[in-house]
């Protein structure tokens, strides 16, 4: 036989049975979700772990899995013990005491005590901008002793208990170093993180609270939402975090997974336009715009149904236990072509600009088209422009920003208590550049009513000038929705969107 | 030839300066920056509070000082800090580019083979049906984006057969069935899209080489045809497609920034798309400077391959002193 054609017969024979082997081994490979662990699915990635600077959506689950609070949130929206066992205020809301729990340890042993939180409270004052800063730069002075920490406030804050529920206990000393290996206060410490592309988490043994139900959390950034989903169908992930709306009728019909949202919304889809230049500091043109958007309609189509309208057009729901409503003299913005072509007319606008944003919220896209036709029956022309994230924020942020002739959607992920959404709208606070000193006025003083029947007809008075100035359209609120496997027990969504994972487990 | 070397080290230098720096600018010149990207939107955010973020992070310096700084830095091997994370960029750089390289090579191995074995069965018979069908695919190889013929291929093989994922990556240390498995379509992807170049330059290269006086020789003598191919025509066709090939393991490491992104693997590619659009200048400055510099690199040794393979390439190299 010929040498050449024998080798070539045999090489042939090896390239074949090393096909054979590999694609059985492909298809008997062990899959990704037998281990114990939960494998936590998002579209986006997780850029840093710093719970005080926070700079996306994503990061937000860690900031209970990683860290412990003096106080934390319940799905109820109300407020739990956390390391702080109790607390009080004095009668004018200027002090507030916590006991702490004692022996408490961070995850690397060393204590976490009034000292350690003392230090964190002090970072978050120092860092030049955070997330969390504006809810506590009331604190004139911290003082500690050996079981309780107590705060002394410049101003009156009648919900600085709430307030404290964000600012997470970070070992401060760390901070250079964060994003390798922290200390955590959490249920869950950091085991290996590679920026925007994995991050594993493992319980932390000196955890003070209930221990952790699962065995570890991966979490791993997929290329998209459809991806996100087809890997939750075939049993890669077990949590996917933020399911598109357009995915959320499927996975419902499917058996094995579940969906999760909260029992109540704190999510507002907004409009924003500005409110110190033309033709937004007119308030015929705003109003205008508030009855011109048919909110269910675009409810319906761009969300799925998913949220609850905003007739009263303020950024407290209509469903909130604090919205004064119709009985308080709050106007209802139904949706009025008719009414909203006469007020148009009258400030002499035809055409107007959307600014909107291409790559993520497909919501808003399909809500700019929606818009249009609605304001095209009102008169006016809408020009759609859409930009890239970075282009699209430039546009816009930080409050001060002039952008004559755009409507710019957003969206605010706050918590349901008034004192977040209404401080939103204080001056200098707001993209829609509304100043106004009397509402301004309003808020401090709401803020330092202890008793919740007087502060809720205090919030009462600064919701009537924002529903009668309507420098924002609040269109309706949203439920984010998220989905898992039906394996997965014990999540939870708090009203803002976030899913609380501290109480995860995986059954059977 | 040490003079040869020299001078393309010189002038390769030239280059990257000129690359790093035109990038450097123009990634400047996008609305936003990172500041605003990473705090704008939140509560507390005033322009005056942005704008100390920027005077310390040096974002308010003239351009030309902030170059001046940051190419100082890289001379000394500091790539500066992810805006974001506040990682070093050469960390950042060095979890990310094992994924890029497994990927790249891949992509030039399956071309590589993909390509002789197309060319092979394109030259048996020139101008046939076959032959015309290799330069039709060849063609349409050519004009379509990598990203189409990625979706056909997770289309087919993903969607359709479910046989194999449509994305993702897993170190080989984890696993090396599933790091091969998921390693299949985008190195495919990319392989589709680089072979119609080494196809086309080396069929080309051995129409010519079958001509030559020497495989006439060479068949006069009473060689086989199959010996003759591989023994004269191959070997003197492959200096041209080498230097081709060099030119293709940079454009491939160039050109899987988007197969990355749309397979989910972790790569300086998708590093690069990520920082982009966080504006996190430090990173994408830093990938920018790698894929570059690799770039220059790969050509640079495949050109002294090719030196080494063909003595005449030498000769012209040391004459063009």
């Amino acid at each position: 036989m010929n040498v050449n054609r024998l080798t070539s017969k045999k090489t042939m024979a090896t390239g074949v049975a090393i096909a054979l082997a590999f694609t059985l081994g492909v298809n008997f490979a062990p899959s990704q979700a037998a281990s114990k662990n939960l494998v936590y699915g998002s579209a986006a990635g997780i850029p840093q772990l710093n719970p005080i600077i926070l700079t996306s959506a994503t990061e937000m689950p860690l900031t209970t899995l990683l860290w412990a609070g003096l106080t934390s949130r319940n799905e109820n929206g109300g407020l739990d013990p956390d390391l702080a066992t109790r607390w009080n205020a004095n009668a004018s809301a200027t002090q507030w005491t916590f006991t702490l729990k004692q022996g408490a340890k961070f995850s690397d042993g060393s204590p976490l005590d009034s000292k350690a939180v003392k230090a964190a409270f002090d970072y978050t004052l120092k860092t030049p901008v955070s997330q969390w800063k504006i809810e506590i730069d009331m604190i004139d002075t911290i003082r500690t002793t050996t079981n309780t920490i107590t705060f002394i406030l410049k101003t009156p804050n009648a919900v600085f208990s709430e307030a404290v529920a964000d600012i997470r206990i970070i070992k401060a000393s760390e901070v250079d170093s964060f994003n390798k290996n922290p200390s955590t206060s959490g249920p869950y410490k950091v085991a290996k993180f590679t920026p925007n592309v994995s991050l594993n988490l493992v319980p932390n043994p000196n955890y003070f609270g209930t221990k952790a139900g699962l065995s570890g959390i991966d979490f791993t950034k997929l290329g998209d939402s459809t991806a996100a989903v087809n890997a939750l169908r075939a049993g890669s992930i077990d949590f996917l975090d933020h399911l598109t709306f357009a995915d959320a009728a499927s996975v419902k019909s499917n058996s094995a997974l579940q969906l999760l949202r909260a029992k109540t919304s704190s999510q507002t889809v907004v409009l924003h336009m500005d409110n110190q230049n033309a033709p937004g500091n007119n308030i015929k043109v705003r109003q205008a715009m508030a009855y011109a958007v048919n909110r269910q309609s675009l409810l319906d189509n761009a969300y799925f149904g998913q949220g609850t309208v905003s007739a009263y057009n303020t950024v407290v729901a209509d469903a909130s236990p604090w919205q004064c409503s119709a009985k308080a003299g709050l106007t209802k913005y139904s949706y009025d072509p008719a009414k909203a072509k006469k007020l148009f007319a009258e400030a002499g606008i035809t055409k107007l600009t959307w600014w909107g944003v291409s790559g993520i919220l497909p919501e808003f896209t399909t809500m700019a088209e929606l818009i249009q036709a609605d304001l095209k029956k009102a008169g006016v022309d809408l020009t759609i422009k859409n930009s890239e994230v970075g282009a699209w924020v430039a546009g816009f942020y930080p409050p001060g920003t002039k952008y004559p002739g755009l409507v710019v959607p957003n969206i605010f992920s706050l918590q349901p208590d008034p004192a977040y959404s209404m401080y939103y709208m204080k001056s200098g606070g707001n993209e829609s550049n509304w100043n106004n000193s009397q509402y301004d006025t309003l808020f401090d003083k709401a803020i330092t009513i202890l008793k919740p029947a007087a502060r809720k007809a205090a919030w009462c008075e600064g919701l009537k000038l924002e529903n009668s100035q309507t420098p924002i359209v609040a269109m309706f609120n949203i439920f984010t929705v998220h989905a898992a496997s039906s394996s997965v027990k014990g999540i939870w969504v708090a009203p803002n969107g976030m899913a609380h994972l501290e109480g995860a487990s995986l059954g059977n | 030839m040490r003079n040869f070397i020299l001078r393309r080290a010189a002038s390769s230098a030239i280059v990257l300066v000129l690359s790093v720096v035109t990038v450097f600018l123009s990634i400047r010149i996008l609305p936003g920056d990172p500041v605003l990207l990473k705090y704008g939107a939140q509560t507390g955010a005033t322009p005056a509070a942005l704008d100390a973020l920027r005077e310390s992070a040096g974002l308010n310096h003239p351009m030309l000082v902030q170059l001046m700084i940051w190419l100082g830095g890289v001379v000394r091997g500091d790539f500066g800090t992810s805006f974001i994370s506040q990682l070093p960029v050469s960390e950042l750089v060095g979890q990310r580019i094992p994924a890029t390289l497994e990927l790249t090579f891949f992509i030039v191995i399956i071309a590589s083979i993909l390509s002789v074995l197309l060319v092979l069965i394109a030259i048996r018979k020139p101008g046939s049906a076959t032959d015309r069908f290799i330069g039709y695919v060849t063609s349409i190889g050519f004009s379509t984006p990598s990203f189409i013929i990625g979706i056909i291929l997770v289309y087919i093989f993903a969607l359709r057969w479910h046989i194999l994922p449509s994305q993702g990556f897993k170190p080989m240390d984890l696993g090396v069935v599933q790091n091969m498995k998921l390693m299949i379509l985008p190195a495919f992807t990319g392989a589709m899209v680089v072979s119609p170049y080494l196809i086309k330059y080396l069929r080309t290269s051995i129409l010519e080489t079958r001509v030559s006086s020497y495989v006439r020789t060479a068949k006069g003598k009473g060689l086989s045809s199959s010996a003759v191919l591989f023994r004269h025509i191959l070997p003197n066709s492959i200096v041209p497609t080498l230097t081709m090939l060099g030119m293709i393991v940079g454009f491939a490491l160039g050109g899987v920034f988007v197969i990355e992104y749309m397979f989910a693997v972790p790569g300086i590619g998708s590093l690069a798309i990520e920082s982009a659009s966080a504006r996190d200048y430090s990173v994408l400055q830093g990938v920018s400077v790698v894929v570059i510099a690799f770039f220059i690199i790969t050509t640079f040794v495949f050109d002294l391959v090719c030196g080494f393979v063909d003595p005449r390439q030498r000769v012209l190299q040391v004459k063009s002193r």
